[in-house]
């Protein structure tokens, strides 16, 4: 069966660390995506499932009104929506404390996304990463993330990926593993990553050339957070293509 | 025999079209980051305590 778009995701690495000194990267998460929508209103969040058999608590992360981090957990009632109570003006990360058994819908004044079945979650990369004030050190902050080829017949041939020019591409590079599946970790996320040879924004072509069934090319992210940059609220986007028969 | 001949008696062979689809698609990764404020601020009642020393100096 042909790949559909459907089935090349972004997933975490294992380590998404949640400040500068905590361990980041790893191998993947195929648990936890990192492709999601924002609300573009504040309010509280709605899920539910597309199984009954769904039950488990949902914990929202985000930033309430004022821009405090804050969280709200709440319990799936299977196929029935249930509303948290907190409201968010933003959303950092969603999870659902046991693999759900159908496709769990997460809305706040918009659709954000999905926790597919098997899955746990999504969450933003760069949790919660801080400029220093003007007059302090720059900061080059580096996370990983994959693509992963979710189709379990086909490859994805000569695959590519390249950066959009939009939201945050001129504070981000993008860099690729020099293998397949490869699980290099680094000691903090001010720690460069070896396993990557150059980063860049232009068209790159994949290590292997292609990416085979359920296999997944490391992406490491590279944040150029410079003293006295301005608070953002924005997304990186990349572009993946490829040939499927 | 007028026009043209066969090249061949052989019925065509089908042309195999290219038997890849190219597909292409973006995806979205939220990102945000806050942006930190030089703590070494003068306070109002530090800016106080400053003018009133100013004036004790002054008497």
């Amino acid at each position: 069966m042909s790949i559909v778009p459907s089935d090349i995701v972004i997933y975490s690495s294992q380590n998404m660390p949640l400040d500068d000194s905590s361990v980041a990267g790893g191998s993947i998460n195929s648990g936890i995506r990192v492709v999601f929508e924002d609300v573009t209103n504040t309010g509280v969040i709605t899920a539910f499932s597309s199984s009954a058999l769904d039950t488990g608590n949902i914990t929202v992360v985000g930033r309430d009104v004022v821009g405090i981090i804050t969280n709200d957990t709440f319990q799936l009632n299977g196929t029935s929506p249930v509303a948290g109570t907190q409201n968010f003006e933003r959303i950092i990360s969603c999870s659902v404390d046991n693999i759900s058994s159908g496709n769990i819908s997460i809305s706040g004044n918009i659709f954000l996304g999905s926790i597919y079945q098997n899955e746990s979650g999504f969450t933003r990369p760069f949790y919660n990463a801080t400029a220093n004030p003007n007059g302090g050190a720059d900061k080059v902050l580096y996370e990983k993330v994959f693509i992963k080829n979710n189709n379990t017949t086909n490859a994805l041939l000569d695959a590519t990926v390249q950066e959009i020019s939009s939201g945050l591409y001129s504070k981000i590079q993008f860099g690729l593993e020099k293998g397949q599946n490869y699980n290099e970790s680094v000691a903090n996320r001010l720690t460069a990553p070896t396993g990557v040879t150059s980063y860049g924004s232009g068209i790159s072509g994949v290590s292997n050339t292609n990416i085979s069934p359920l296999d997944a090319q490391g992406v490491w992210l590279k944040f150029d957070l410079n003293a006295g940059d301005s608070a953002q609220d924005s997304f990186y986007q990349l572009q993946i293509a490829g040939g499927t028969t | 025999m007028l026009g043209f001949q066969p090249i061949s008696s052989d019925p065509i062979s089908t042309i195999e079209l290219i038997g890849t689809l190219l597909i292409v698609f973006n995806r979205k990764i939220p990102i945000d980051t806050q942006g930190e404020i030089n703590p070494n601020i003068k306070t109002f009642d530090w800016i106080l305590n400053a003018r009133n020393s100013i004036w004790d100096i002054k008497c």
